[in-house]
């Protein structure tokens, strides 16, 4: 996994180029931070009773400054695995499909243990329209490479109940590298 | 959906112990939760919904996709699936049932707080003008 590059200490003149180019490779780091939007638009089924981490199959961005990103929409499609360490800031909901039993929640989950403060719990808005649940937004969770953020969706309709994944219901995690 | 190149595993959090089993077969919604609701037995999960039950004991049912991160999995206990088919159909029937009254009593406390904050000009459009008592009677039981 790559370090996140930093500025150098100066304590004279800076003239070797390969001082300048820390410059650049701290400044360029910041310009183009690990960033993620990932959504689903292949509906998905949900256990009953039971937290799903919900299948990422689409993406409008997932990039770094080495244009690797953090997510792969094949394989552990419910992960952003970061690459270089420090605190993200992750948002994100989920879509239920039409049913009006009980209720939906939402939450993150870092290495697979649920992020404290990160769950929305409501119950299911109508028996005409889908529930869309947003996890809270803006939670500050700390990876380091090789850890994982996933969103999971939960519901208690009383059998197994599809996502949502028609435009604006769709499932989504959002994720921005925010500081070392 | 692309099928996954690696399985679905179910995680299980009770009083502090992690319990995980590696799932070969997602694909059926029926036995699938028939899986999860074996694994929950299995291990004295409480009857009822962990998200409903809103406590601090971090009890959770999960699934998640591919082999949890190293450093779950070093603190958890990995069962065999074919362990779950020791749980006999009447600790499995039991369980439901027992998990369906904790629903149903969910069900009721929330429709119950759920009237109490209404108005009394919304639960009269509920349930129609409710007359006033007749004079000299009381509603508090005979105590005035």
């Amino acid at each position: 996994m790559p370090n996140v590059p930093e500025a150098p200490t100066i304590r004279d003149e800076v003239t070797a180029s390969s001082k300048w180019n820390e410059f650049r490779d701290a400044i360029r780091f910041l310009m183009e931070p690990p960033i993620a939007n990932l959504r689903q638009n292949s509906v998905q089924s949900l256990a009953n009773a039971t937290l799903v981490a919900i299948q990422l199959n689409a993406f409008d961005v997932d990039s770094d400054v080495d244009g690797t990103g953090g997510h792969d929409t094949v394989t552990n499609n419910t992960r952003f695995t970061a690459r270089y360490p420090g605190w993200h800031w992750v948002s994100g909901g989920v879509g239920f499909a039409t049913n009006g039993n009980n209720w939906r929640a939402a939450e993150l989950a870092v290495n697979g243990v649920p992020v404290n403060g990160s769950g929305v719990q409501v119950s299911a808005a109508s028996t005409t329209a889908p529930t869309m649940v947003p996890a809270r937004g803006g939670n500050l969770v700390y990876l380091d490479a090789g850890h994982f953020v996933e969103i999971y969706g939960w519901q208690n309709s009383g059998g197994a109940l599809n996502t949502a994944v028609s435009g604006v219901q769709q499932p989504s995690m959002t994720i921005r590298w925010v500081s070392i | 959906m692309t099928a996954p190149r690696h399985n679905w595993w179910l995680i299980v959090r009770v009083d502090g112990a992690t319990h995980c089993w590696e799932l070969a077969d997602t694909s059926d919604p029926d036995r699938l939760q028939d899986t999860v609701d074996r694994a929950r037995v299995q291990v004295q999960f409480p009857p009822g919904d962990d998200w409903i039950a809103g406590d601090t004991r971090q009890n959770a049912v999960q699934l998640t996709q591919g082999e949890p991160h190293p450093s779950l999995m070093a603190t958890a206990a990995t069962h065999q699936l074919a362990d779950l088919d020791r749980v006999t159909a009447q600790a499995l029937a039991a369980y439901r049932a027992a998990s369906d009254n904790e629903r149903a009593a969910a069900r009721m406390t929330a429709a119950r707080e759920a009237v109490l904050r209404l108005t009394s000009e919304q639960r009269a459009q509920l349930y129609g003008d409710i007359p006033p008592p007749p004079r000299g009677t009381t509603t508090t039981g005979g105590r005035t």
